[in-house]
């Protein structure tokens, strides 16, 4: 109750003294006013009666004169009372205009913050300027388990919330239900906890995010407070406003977490271009070193129709062809014709390969024979790459004045001679890999005679082994067949046919492996 | 001398929260005091002399800042602490603020514990 003093009733009431004045001059006596203590008010004391003047049972002062002096004492009772009236009407509505200040601010406040802690933080801060309370908690409910973890809390009673469960405890079915509670006797409610141990009294709230329970706000005190449904209301409106804010915060921390993960996605996504463009470089590099490898032309050979084609399975292939003149000059000259195969695909394949080509073109006029020839290659490729890299190669050497040919073939696949009559004949392995097994291995040779109307055909596994989508397999049957039956067209056409008839057999089967083939026809 | 404050504003709502807010400083015997326009205001500005004035800026006829400016610059009672208060999103003025020799301003709606707090300060108790 607010304290009246009739020094402030005196003080106010400006028109309190012509009042006095008038009934003065009606009694024809004196009137004068003293507070409680005895200090003069108004007027000044010259005896005649005191009236008290009582307000809430409790003497304010005196009014002293003649008998009718009484009736103001009387206006003051009244004057005193409608004061206490307005100063109680003057509190609520202060009372009330803290509230409105308090939501006002608190709106702006929140605005402001996008964290989860901070908003529980300020929320409980804030309850505090308008609700009473010793301990304060938010807490917020997980879905899925139904457990309540403190985001925010004051004194030492409610951390004891954290780890409830939905529908346990008061704080629980505040959560289960998403209706607030007062609680003004915790101590005789059975759904107490044992973790709150000295809380008396409290008010909560559930934090609702539309129809879903996100949480619940409580203030609560361990002196025994008479908390109002006011309290209750003020808190529920404090609740709306943090729970739409704590679901902004997750929002947030969602969306910067979205945005990490993106960022390293891209950056990862990055890392993998920069790779793969490195990996590009690299196959374009072998690309090119390769196709450097293969004869830009082939050489002209007077009375033979020489063609070759590689095509291969991916940019980089392992598969070489070379038709080197060498040897002695005039009716003696030779010409080494080679198709290989070399183990392992992209640069290092690449290099082999050039290393394949040096050697052979080194020791080509060197060696007495070809089996010599390919002897030193063996020596020489083993003794300068790894142990699991190696070469087959078929290598043909002849001499075109006569037809008369060297045959090797160091681990490769069949050859072929169609024979003007359509005969066949098959050119088989004659030694080892080159540079697969230690030096010193022999190489036997074949001599083939080459008639003219014979045609000779070089390829590499890539040919017989073309697979259709059934995962048959072209085979060596095809060839000599496509080869016989074109034997008399020439060699450029030879090749057209066979790579045709390839990619009618494998259809829409992707070509898994490189096919390179040579075709040598003595003409007639 | 007794420590006093005047409350000025038109609205008489905001007169009765200020009122309100500042009551419990009768207690210890600080007299406050009510004027509703800029005159009222002014005049008693210059009959009590008080160590802190509320004043509202926007009045008709004679605005806060014409009471301000007068009471400091034309009366000279630079001692007396003026606070003006200002509505929340209305565009305030600060430069004329300044130049007419306002103390402090707070936006309405004040907060009252910073209110009462502010008058302690500004009186000393």
């Amino acid at each position: 109750m607010a304290r009246i003093s009739l020094k402030q009733i005196v003080g106010a009431q400006n028109g309190l003294r012509p009042v006095v004045a008038a009934l003065e001059r009606a009694l024809g006596s004196a009137v004068s006013v003293e507070d409680a203590a005895g200090a003069s008010l108004l007027g000044t004391a010259n005896g005649g009666e005191r009236f008290t003047v009582v307000h809430d049972g409790k003497a304010l002062g005196t009014v002293s004169g003649p008998q009718g002096a009484e009736a103001i004492a009387d206006l003051l009772r009244f004057l005193a009372d409608k004061e206490s009236e307005r100063k109680a009407l003057g509190s609520e509505v202060l009372h009330l205009y803290r509230e409105v200040n308090l939501i006002y601010t608190f709106s702006e406040k929140l605005a402001a913050l996008l964290d989860l802690e901070r908003v529980a933080q300020l929320t409980l801060q804030e309850a505090r300027h308008l609700i009473v309370a010793t301990d304060g908690a938010i807490v917020l409910l997980d879905d899925e388990t139904g457990a309540l973890t403190s985001a925010a809390a004051f004194g030492d009673e409610l951390p004891g919330l954290s780890g409830l469960k939905r529908g346990t405890g008061i704080a629980g079915t505040v959560a289960a239900t998403g209706v607030g509670e007062i609680v003004n006797d915790v101590m005789g409610d059975p759904r107490r906890i044992k973790a709150v141990i000295d809380v008396r009294s409290l008010v909560c709230a559930p934090l609702k995010v539309g129809e879903k329970v996100i949480g619940v706000l409580m203030l609560a005190s361990t002196l025994p407070m008479a908390y109002e449904a006011r309290e209750l209301k003020l808190l529920n409106t404090l609740a709306l406003q943090t729970a739409t804010a704590i679901e902004n915060a997750r929002l947030f921390e969602r969306t910067v977490q979205a945005g990490y993960e993106r960022e390293r996605l891209l950056a990862l996504n990055k890392q993998a271009e920069v790779a793969r463009a490195g990996y590009e470089r690299e196959l374009e590099l072998a690309a090119t070193i390769q196709a450097d490898l293969f004869p830009a032309a082939l050489p002209a050979l007077p009375g033979y129709d020489l063609a070759a084609r590689s095509r291969p399975a991916r940019r980089c292939g392992g598969d070489y062809y070379d038709a080197i003149p060498g040897g002695a000059s005039g009716d003696d000259a030779s010409v080494l014709l080679c198709v290989a195969d070399v183990s392992g695909k992209g640069v290092p394949a690449s290099l082999l390969m050039s290393h394949m080509q040096a050697t052979l073109r080194a020791l080509l006029g060197r060696t007495a024979s070809l089996q010599e020839l390919a002897g030193h290659a063996h020596d020489l490729l083993h003794g300068s790459t790894a142990d699991n890299k190696y070469v087959t190669a078929a290598l043909l050497q002849f001499t075109p004045a006569t037809g008369r040919a060297s045959y090797v073939s160091a681990g490769h696949i069949n050859s072929l001679v169609v024979k003007g009559n359509g005969d066949v004949v098959l050119l088989g392995s004659t030694g080892a890999p080159l540079g697969l097994l230690p030096p010193g291995l022999p190489y036997e040779t074949t001599v083939v005679d080459i008639q003219p109307g014979d045609c000779v055909i070089l390829c590499s596994d890539g040919v017989p082994d073309a697979q259709n989508e059934t995962d048959d397999e072209f085979g060596e049957g095809r060839l000599t067949a496509i080869v016989r039956e074109a034997r008399n067209q020439p060699s450029a056409e030879i090749v057209s046919r066979v790579f045709d008839a390839i990619d009618q057999f494998a259809g829409a089967a992707p070509q898994f492996d490189d096919i390179t083939l040579m075709v040598l026809r003595r003409l007639d | 001398m007794s420590l006093k404050i005047l409350i000025v504003d038109d609205e008489v709502h905001l007169r009765t929260l200020l009122h309100q807010t500042l009551e419990e400083l009768e207690d210890e015997g600080v007299e406050l005091h009510v004027a509703t326009n800029g005159e009222e205001a002014l005049a008693a500005i210059q009959m009590l002399q008080p160590n802190l004035v509320f004043l509202d800026v926007m009045m008709p006829k004679l605005s806060g800042f014409d009471v301000c400016e007068r009471a400091k610059k034309v009366l000279g009672l630079t001692n007396v602490y003026i606070v003006l208060l200002t509505a929340k999103g209305q565009e305030f003025d600060r430069q004329r603020g300044v130049e007419v020799g306002a103390d402090l301003y707070m936006t309405k709606p004040f907060d009252p514990d910073a209110l009462l707090m502010k008058a302690r300060d500004v009186l000393g108790i």
